[in-house]
């Protein structure tokens, strides 16, 4: 096996934001991954829910107004947001791997949609819990 | 950090690619129905007796396991994309996938064990 030289190790590797003009689908996929570790950190908010709703009548009443207050609605809106957002790219995620939408036109177009969907998903909610 | 000479060291991409796009599909088909009874109990049309008439029956406990089991392992998967990115000191991205991958079971073993208690 040759010796790694030293000019392979100066060279970019991919996930390397600052050397890039932006553009809508790196903003698109960048919001993915975002929205991703807002989901994972919905995992344990999610148990403590389901554990107190199906618990005695109290322990649901007392999950309900949690629901109801500010960080809860706040905790409901964003991992609400952010599940509607990673499944409508997730889907255009699927669609590009099986070879659909890759021209570079529409990798923008469906990058709009995608933030679209996050956007109209986040109005619709918030009216929901307001 | 990997240089452009090299591939990944996990050996293992391909396989990890597959599930993560299994279980994704897996998660689009349940947890939507998940988050439209959360509102359902938030807004007061769905009461506990009524949650809990869907979530404890045999159909109920079998796709919420599945759920869990989808999610937690797409969440695993896609959080390791992430920090095999961005941290790139090996000696602080072990112990976090460690870090992860524990929490990740012990979240599993949690969630199953309110799912398969109630009614007993």
């Amino acid at each position: 096996m040759p010796a790694v030289k030293r000019s392979h190790r100066a060279r970019p590797v991919s996930p390397r934001l600052s050397v890039y003009r932006w553009q809508l689908p790196m903003l698109a996929s960048l919001a993915h991954r975002i929205s991703g570790m807002m989901l994972a950190l919905f995992v344990p908010v999610y148990l403590y829910l389901l554990t107190g709703l199906t618990a005695s009548p109290d322990d649901f009443m007392h999950m309900l107004d949690w629901m109801h207050s500010l960080p809860g609605r706040l905790i409901l809106w964003m991992a609400g947001s952010a599940l509607i957002y990673h499944l409508v790219n997730g889907v255009r995620f699927i669609l590009l791997d099986a070879g659909w939408f890759e021209a570079r036109d529409s990798m923008r177009h469906t990058a709009r949609v995608s933030i679209a969907a996050g956007v109209l998903a986040a109005l619709m909610l918030g009216g929901y819990l307001w | 950090m990997l240089g452009s000479g090299r591939y990944g060291t996990a050996h293992n991409g391909l396989g990890e690619w597959y599930v993560q796009r299994l279980t994704a599909v897996i998660i689009a088909l349940l947890l939507p129905v998940v988050f439209v009874i959360l509102l359902a109990v938030y807004n007061g049309s769905l009461g506990q007796m009524e949650l809990l008439d869907l979530v404890d029956g045999y159909v109920g406990r079998m796709l919420h396991t599945l759920l869990l089991i989808a999610v937690l392992t797409h969440a695993y998967l896609g959080v390791k994309v992430i920090v095999e990115d961005y941290v790139h000191v090996a000696a602080l991205r072990i112990p976090m996938m460690g870090a992860m991958l524990t929490g990740v079971a012990g979240f599993g073993i949690w969630w199953l064990s309110v799912i398969w208690a109630w009614g007993s």
